[in-house]
């Protein structure tokens, strides 16, 4: 949700680093509103199958059209800081509302997790706060790091930092738990407390068979798109049969809004980390980690507090967002026909390499085989619809 | 054309007759491979034809995209509210 905010920003004549001068309290108040708005404005195309929770609970607006929530949350605070005041941070959220935002889908921020932006931007507030190590920082990191540690990293603190209570003690045991209700899949890494979580017994461990096997033939008709001679091995009912279960279980997983609130906190959550290292943002050029890619920066970032990122982190950052608008058009059901398959795989549909669907689906089938070490452009398998385990599919390394 | 010569015992008997040195079934036999190689190749360039067709018709004209019209524009509208596109 945050690179929405940052778009809008840009798109008003800001900086896409402008968002990390808002106040924390500006900066919750917004992602309560936009869950708020999003929450009780009902379902809709693209993101229905997310929207189950009921509307009535908790709208402290109900019942009022214009004035409510929206006015409360936009005027809590005043004067100019980093060249943003109020006013810009009221035009960008308006202009983000009126847009019909939607947050990414859980795998978004299962990938991004895996690249250890969020294990290694916690070393470097920890450096920050408890020493002087990196340096000295600018008034912008500063505030960078003073938001994060707020948002982020506070317990019971403000609206990001809600999935920890008596009941869930510890937020990486919570997003460890939800990633493996929806995905059946792991963390590569963390130990002790921090790679503890509840394994529910309901859980989707055929996804990645199944995610799998429709990437295969994908790419089978991928391969065989423009044949003029010779068979063509493209499996349309297969694609939709596959298409269709992914559809299913990840439907299972959210009846009555289950995972919902999850969803949009780690994917915004998420979004924070992957702002901060999209572009040369001020922490990124205080701590000289200034390069052309977010994971060169992320590496670098790692190198200063003596972590290190995930080998694999170009092809997960590729992912995220590719994968997470797949899965949304999948939960929509879009896909359960045979008719739809070929929009997955014909690259020159509707006009020479017009096609985004399937061009995104190339872009995922090759990182997908990077990251995860699986060779999905090989002959389909059929999944045995059991599991592939209980393990990360993200290489250790 | 190079006639078969078959030196075993086994041979079959078209090739019998060829190593009894029959000239008019090697001059039909040379006859019919000709015309077999005449269709051929026109067939062949009559494919390759077909072929750069096909390529050159892919390449210049939108394919009729048919139900995956709405689907694009749904994807679309995916990407433009998760703010990856305006």
């Amino acid at each position: 949700m945050f690179n929405h905010l940052s778009r809008a920003l840009v798109a008003n004549g800001f900086d896409a680093s402008s968002i990390f001068n808002f106040h924390p309290l500006q900066l919750a108040a917004y992602v309560d509103l936009v869950w708020e708005t999003l929450r009780v404005s009902g379902g809709g195309d693209p993101t229905s199958p997310r929207r189950q929770l009921d509307a009535a609970i908790g709208h402290v607006s109900a019942g009022r059209t214009s004035v409510g929530l929206t006015d409360l949350y936009l005027r809590p605070l005043g004067g100019p800081i980093g060249g943003v005041d109020n006013t810009v941070f009221v035009d960008a959220v308006t202009n983000v509302l009126a847009s019909g935002p939607t947050w990414h889908h859980l795998i978004y921020a299962y990938l991004i997790e895996n690249t250890r932006v969020h294990d290694i931007v916690e070393r470097v507030l920890q450096e920050i706060v408890t020493g002087e190590r990196l340096g000295q920082l600018s008034p912008e990191s500063h505030r960078w790091a003073r938001a994060t540690e707020d948002l982020m990293f506070r317990d019971q603190g403000f609206f990001l930092s809600s999935l920890t209570s008596h009941v869930r003690k510890s937020a990486h045991a919570t997003r460890r738990n939800a990633h493996w209700r929806m995905f059946a899949l792991d963390l590569n890494h963390g130990e002790g407390d921090h790679a503890k979580y509840a394994r529910a017994e309901a859980a989707n461990t055929s996804f990645v068979a199944t995610f799998e096997a429709l990437l295969r033939e994908v790419w089978r008709g991928y391969v065989n798109a423009r044949n003029t001679s010779g068979p063509n091995a493209a499996d349309d009912a297969a694609i939709a049969e596959y298409a269709s279960r992914l559809h299913q279980m990840l439907g299972d997983r959210r009846e009555r809004g289950n995972l919902t609130r999850e969803e949009f906190v780690m994917t915004t959550m998420m979004s924070w980390f992957d702002l901060t290292v999209a572009s040369d943002t001020p922490i990124v050029v205080d701590l000289q980690a200034q390069a052309t890619t977010p994971e060169e920066r992320l590496r670098k970032l790692a190198s200063r507090v003596g972590a290190t990122s995930h080998a694999k982190s170009r092809s997960l950052f590729e992912l995220a967002t590719r994968v997470s608008t797949l899965l949304i058009a999948i939960e929509s059901g879009a896909y359960d026909v045979p008719t739809a398959a070929r929009t997955l795989y014909d690259v020159n549909l509707g006009g020479f390499g017009a096609n985004p669907v399937a061009a995104d689906m190339v872009q995922i089938i090759i990182h997908w085989s990077q990251a995860t070490g699986h060779e999905v452009k090989a002959l389909p398998v059929v999944p045995n619809g059991t599991s592939n385990g209980a393990s990360t599919m993200i290489a250790m390394s | 054309m190079e006639t078969v010569v078959v030196e075993n015992g086994d041979s079959p008997p078209e090739a019998r007759r060829t190593e009894q040195g029959d000239a008019a079934m090697i001059a039909m036999l040379r006859e019919l491979l000709f015309e077999q190689r005449d269709v051929i190749t026109r067939l062949l360039e009559h494919q390759q034809q077909q072929h750069q067709h096909h390529q050159q018709h892919a390449r210049s004209t939108p394919t009729d995209p048919g139900p995956a019209a709405e689907l694009i524009a749904q994807y679309r509208r995916i990407q433009r509210a998760l703010g990856l596109i305006d």
